[in-house]
């Protein structure tokens, strides 16, 4: 994720993730006029409704606003891209066309919810058009009903958090129903007990961010009931969830899955402290493979832990995970058909960084195999200055050396380890540590410097170990935010990174990137600025990216987002699901209007 | 027939676009206050303890911001937002603070906010559903001004530094109408 701070985060926001934020895109450049047309002649059709939408938007003065009984909320956004994709020595032609509308009607208790969406095609991955999300809902008194598209989350997600990344087309969003009810007897003054229970069942067609994978149909249903005590301070919680998934490969050949996630949660909440543990186990049973009936079990599991303290002068907070919903014995095929279900995302325990040059190289969590740790400390004790320390560390529980299984896979199983291997590379050890320091300069003007270093495995070769694939980072950089006048304001960001990469195909392994991020403000109306991105890797052709960007705001509730120029590329995460995201280069434009 | 469907959709869509707009009112003449249907859900705050969101409405502007760890320019916003309503909190002017942070980073949320001695509550959205569906809120940093009766008053996309000063007129002349009503 990005950090220009372009005033709104709103890619940030759409591709809520960890990279590729400030990776804008181009402002326009100039277009033939017959390049032009062609350009508005594929988009055409798409575009009329566009507009259609659009004026609708344009002409509201944004009250989504309530009369005696109802009320509505509406949002629109309009993403369109022209230009090339993919590496410089094989670029492609690249246009995207994407709308999605919003509006959500509230009568008393009743809500219904709307969402159309348009891609002519999509940026990334599969294109959809038609009626994303549609729901009704019924809230009163504890009691919550929706039908249509439902999601839920159980504790931190470890067997239901089903949830949607747009920027990575990742959707797990269930079409069923969901109901909770909650009661707390509040007369019961020292205890205040409280009971929920929550439901959903559904059906969802899961396409994996990877489009090589086969289309997923999982069907599901799930219980959750949490019973609180002391006004919440305490909350014991408890899942089931059922689910059977079906994968349908080339020649009409089905593998048929039943999962069973039992899973236990605690949160405790005492004085500056709080405490959150989850555990969940999931037993698999192949009923078939590729049609022929099959009864191959596996069971996994997956743990997760929290412990902060904060006062007014320091936060901590420690995370723990242990994610084994499929330590694959015999390698990674039958992860198709074993291993997390789309619909369970736990927590990935590393920071979410704001800073484009660390973002780019993020780590990807693999779900189905990794333990690990993450440590972050917010100091506020020193005036004006504030600190943020954290350090991650995680591996994997099995390594793939020493011992040779019957189908000739070496292979080496460690599932007991409940501390990440760091030592040894067949494990795949990913660490990091990150410090930054923010110096208030008044005025809500600020200075800032950060310090990261990070080291990760993605890949390794288990008859040569000196050849996987072992990147390692570090990363300083500064970044100020000063107002000139009383109603415009500069930023400034400066990136400076050594990187090792030792799957480089060139001799030299290191070499050096750059970024320097200028934008300045005439509140609260235009943003505008630059990108220059500068690498000496010898692995790629082009080694200057350079972008600019403006933001105008169009009312109080429109806004619209331009760039023009090269972007890099690089990983795009959402919740540990990533996506290889190609570089781009030319005209980028959102418009986002919130009613 | 896509085509169709698409035209229906649009239509739809407008319309409900259209709707909304007709249901926009002057609130600030209002007697008695009602509270917008939208504005009745509850949401945990970080110590741990159910806020139903009505019961901070009805007394004074509410201002909203809704931010997340990882949007730095939402978590400056705030920090001007700490001071502007320090500065109206003789005039009933509250303020609320939304997080939408994933479940992945729900628990750096509370340390995060205690370090910042945040005079105001701060209460959690994990899959940011209260502020998609309730306040159309599609990118960040987003804040609300709300008048009593939930109704929005103003609103503002984005941040920069400097835009805190649009919000402090915005408040002060909704405290205005807001007197001068009674």
């Amino acid at each position: 994720m990005s950090e220009t701070e372009l005033e709104l985060c709103l890619f940030l926001f759409l591709y809520n993730s960890n990279s590729l934020g400030l990776q804008l895109g181009e402002l326009l450049g100039s277009i033939h006029h017959t390049y032009l047309r062609q350009t508005l002649k594929t988009f055409r059709s798409p575009l009329l409704g566009v507009i259609g939408l659009f004026v609708v938007v344009l002409c509201s003065t944004a009250r989504g606003q309530s009369t005696d009984g109802a009320s509505a909320v509406g949002s629109n956004i309009v993403r369109v891209g022209d230009g090339t994709t993919g590496s410089d020595a094989s670029f492609q032609n690249k246009r995207y066309l994407e709308e999605i509308a919003n509006a959500r009607i509230f009568f008393h208790s009743l809500s219904v919810g709307l969402r159309y969406e348009m891609d002519d095609p999509s940026e990334v991955g599969r294109s959809f058009q038609g009626l994303r999300r549609r729901w009704i809902a019924y809230k009163k008194d504890g009691l919550e009903m929706q039908a249509g598209n439902v999601t839920a989350l159980y504790g931190r997600g470890l067997s239901m958090n089903a949830f949607e990344s747009r920027p990575i087309n990742f959707d797990s969003w269930l079409d069923g129903v969901y109901g909770s009810y909650e009661h707390s007897w509040k007369e019961m003054k020292e205890f205040e007990p409280s009971l929920r229970i929550q439901g959903i069942a559904g059906k969802l067609d899961f396409f994996d961010v990877d489009t090589t994978k086969p289309e997923m149909n999982v069907s599901a249903r799930s219980v959750n009931v949490e019973y609180g005590l002391f006004q919440k301070k305490v909350v014991l919680g408890g899942s089931f969830v059922q689910a059977f998934t079906s994968v349908t490969e080339s020649g009409n050949k089905t593998t048929s899955r039943e999962v069973d996630q039992p899973e236990l949660s605690l949160n405790i909440i005492s004085g500056e402290f709080e405490g959150f543990f989850q555990y969940a186990v999931e037993r698999e049973v192949l009923t078939s493979i590729r049609n022929r009936p099959d009864s191959a079990r596996m069971m996994g599991n997956a743990m997760y832990g929290s412990l902060s303290y904060a006062n007014t002068f320091l936060g901590l907070t420690f995370e723990y995970k242990n994610y084994k919903y499929f330590v694959h014995p015999t390698g990674v095929d039958n992860e198709t058909y074993f291993g997390k279900l789309p619909i369970s995302n736990p927590p990935e325990v590393y920071k979410e960084f704001t800073y484009t040059s660390i973002t780019r190289t993020t780590h990807a969590v693999n779900f189905n195999d990794e333990l690990g740790m993450e440590l972050e400390a917010n100091i506020t004790a020193i005036p004006n200055v504030t600190i943020t320390l954290n350090g991650a560390m995680s591996s994997r529980h099995n390594a793939y050396k020493t011992l040779t299984d019957k189908n000739g896979i070496q292979i080496a199983v460690d599932s007991t380890a409940l501390l990440p291997k760091m030592g040894d590379l067949a494990f795949f050890p990913f660490w990091e540590a990150y410090g930054e320091v923010e110096y208030d300069l008044g005025e809500l003007n600020y200075i800032k410097g950060f310090f990261h270093r990070r080291s990760d495995v993605i890949g390794y070769t288990p008859s040569q170990p000196g050849l996987s694939d072992q990147r390692s980072s570090t990363t300083v950089g500064a970044k100020l935010q000063y107002e000139t006048t009383k109603s415009q304001s500069m930023l400034v960001i400066f990136e400076h990174q050594w990187m090792h990469d030792a799957a480089s195909l060139s001799p030299d392994k290191d070499f050096l990137n750059e970024l320097l991020t200028l934008q300045y403000s005439f509140n609260p109306t235009i943003t505008f600025g630059g990108l220059y991105d500068f690498t000496t890797e010898h692995d790629v052709p082009r080694h200057i990216w350079p972008q600019a960007f403006v933001s105008f705001r169009i009312g109080e509730s429109h806004t619209v987002l331009a760039s023009y120029g090269a972007e890099r590329g690089g990983l795009n995460c959402t919740g540990g699901i990533c996506r290889l995201v190609p570089a781009f280069n030319g005209l980028r434009v959102t418009l986002t209007s919130q009613l | 027939m896509k085509s169709t469907i698409k035209i229906v959709a649009i239509f739809l869509l407008s319309f409900f676009s259209l709707t909304s707009l007709s249901f926009a009112q002057d609130s600030v003449k209002k007697d008695s206050v009602k509270i917008a249907d939208n504005m009745n859900f509850t949401l945990r705050n970080v110590k741990g303890e159910e806020v139903n969101f009505r019961d901070l409405l009805g007394k004074g502007p509410l201002l909203v911001n809704f931010w997340a760890l990882w949007c730095e320019p939402c978590k400056q916003e705030m920090k001007a937002f700490k001071a502007l309503v320090e500065k109206f909190k003789a005039q009933g002017v509250s303020m609320v603070a939304i997080n939408t942070d994933q479940v992945r980073s729900l628990a750096k949320v509370r340390a995060y906010v205690t370090t910042q001695d945040l005079p105001f509550p701060v209460l959690t959205d994990p899959d940011g559903s209260v502020a998609r569906d309730n306040f159309s809120m599609e990118s960040l940093p987003y804040s609300l001004i709300l008048m009593p009766d939930g109704t929005v008053y103003k609103k503002h996309i984005g941040y920069t530094a400097g835009d805190e000063q649009t919000t402090e007129k915005e408040i002060a002349d909704l405290v205005q109408k807001l007197s001068s009503a009674k």
